[in-house]
């Protein structure tokens, strides 16, 4: 059976999943055709969200934690880091607590700007699951983490 | 009341007939005959939140699994239906036109990535011995102040940059060839690897899913990878409009 030789393509079944919040507030905002006439729409609180979300977080206590973390770090696991199960289960209970550190920061700010709006708070929560693995949480907002304009050498 | 403008879609457009928009308002069609334009009906003084942004995002990703759209910026209302056929569809008709026939059998996907810290860590001092050493230095001399730590973070944090954008510059090698356009690269933030918006044929859309799902075996171990969509192409309107999407 040649088949079961094959290395599968991928082994996830991917599918896009629809955009969140975060996504939402990247694209529709300033996205998408205008026209001269009309009448705006009257947007509380986004407007705030799109500048205090961008948090600049590259500092002394950021460099510091990068210090914390590979001090922490046990390179004698690195042998086993070419080991995909492992790391896939190393990620699914524990990355997220562990990738959160600075950048908290400026989740929490734009958690708190969207519950002074005036919609329930269960909408996050109605996102639908995404299909495949390693997604955490962090795509909320995430995208709205400190920007740092970046020459991407292109 | 006024109407909410989502987007444009062709008269012939078959779409999802019970899509619900702002305000829990049923979506609907005004034609001028040729193209239509969605809407809905919203009570003006009311505040859009965050429902009414997702509202909007998700009647229009929809719609794009059916048809081709051209997706309007969130925030747009017209007195009523009667404004929206002459100031949306006849003052634009060339525009709107001129789109739909770009964007035609098109769909806007959208990946990112974000650098898992500790894995990425992991993959940095991997590469680069001479971080580890100085680690190590610091660590027996003991009592390290607290610039000598600055400055191995600093370190730490240039080779963790460095490694993003290599592998940011990696992902989109195996995604630009699949896509008919690549949008303007974002200003990535700071664990972000890529942030990029692709305009992608739907006959193209499998190839696609493929070539990020081997994405997520290569990398899914370093990173999370999110992939979005189908959306309408609103990172290629503007570009549209300049004239920048050359096959139309």
């Amino acid at each position: 059976m040649t088949i079961t030789q094959q290395r599968p393509t991928n082994r996830y079944l991917e599918r896009p999943a629809p955009s969140s919040l975060a996504d939402v507030i990247n694209t529709i905002l300033d996205k998408g055709l205008v026209i001269d006439i009309y009448i705006r729409v009257s947007l509380v609180g986004i407007e705030l969200i799109t500048i205090d979300a961008r948090i600049v977080i590259a500092s002394v206590d950021t460099y510091l934690r990068f210090a914390q973390a590979v001090n922490r770090l046990d390179l004698t696991q690195t042998e086993t880091a070419g080991i995909p199960e492992l790391m896939e289960d190393l990620n699914s209970s524990g990355a997220k607590g562990k990738t959160s550190g600075a950048i908290e920061g400026a989740k929490d700010k734009l958690g708190e700007l969207f519950s002074t709006d005036d919609q329930d708070e269960d909408d996050r929560e109605k996102e639908p699951a995404r299909s495949s693995g390693g997604r955490s949480d962090s795509g909320r907002g995430s995208s709205q983490q400190s920007r740092r304009p970046r020459d991407r050498g292109e | 009341m006024v109407v909410h403008l989502y987007g444009v879609v062709s008269a012939q457009a078959r779409l999802p007939d019970d899509l619900q928009g702002r305000q829990e308002a049923p979506v609907r069609r005004v034609s001028d005959g040729e193209r239509d334009a969605l809407i809905s009906d919203v009570d003006p003084d009311r505040h859009a939140g965050r429902r009414d942004l997702l509202a909007h995002a998700h009647v229009l990703e929809r719609c794009v699994e059916e048809a081709t759209v051209v997706p309007f910026q969130f925030g747009i209302a017209l007195e009523d239906d009667d404004a929206v056929r002459e100031r949306v569809l006849t003052q634009q008709r060339a525009q709107l036109a001129h789109l739909l026939r770009v964007f035609q059998e098109h769909v806007q996907l959208t990946v990112q990535a974000l650098h898992q810290e500790e894995p990425a860590l992991r993959e940095v001092l991997h590469r680069w011995p001479d971080l580890v050493a100085e680690r190590d230095r610091l660590q027996r001399v003991g009592q390290a102040g607290d610039l000598a730590q600055v400055q191995l973070g600093q370190a730490v944090a240039a080779a963790l940059e460095d490694l993003t954008i290599e592998d940011g510059a990696m992902m989109m090698e195996r995604l630009a060839p699949l896509a008919t356009a690549v949008g303007q690269p974002q200003a990535l933030g700071d664990t972000e690897v890529l942030h990029a918006a692709f305009l992608v044929a739907r006959s193209r859309r499998l190839d696609f899913d493929h070539a990020v799902g081997g994405l997520r075996d290569d990398y899914g171990h370093r990173m999370t990878i999110r992939y979005i969509g189908p959306q309408p192409p609103y990172s290629f309107v503007e570009p549209a409009m300049a004239g920048e999407l050359s096959w139309a």
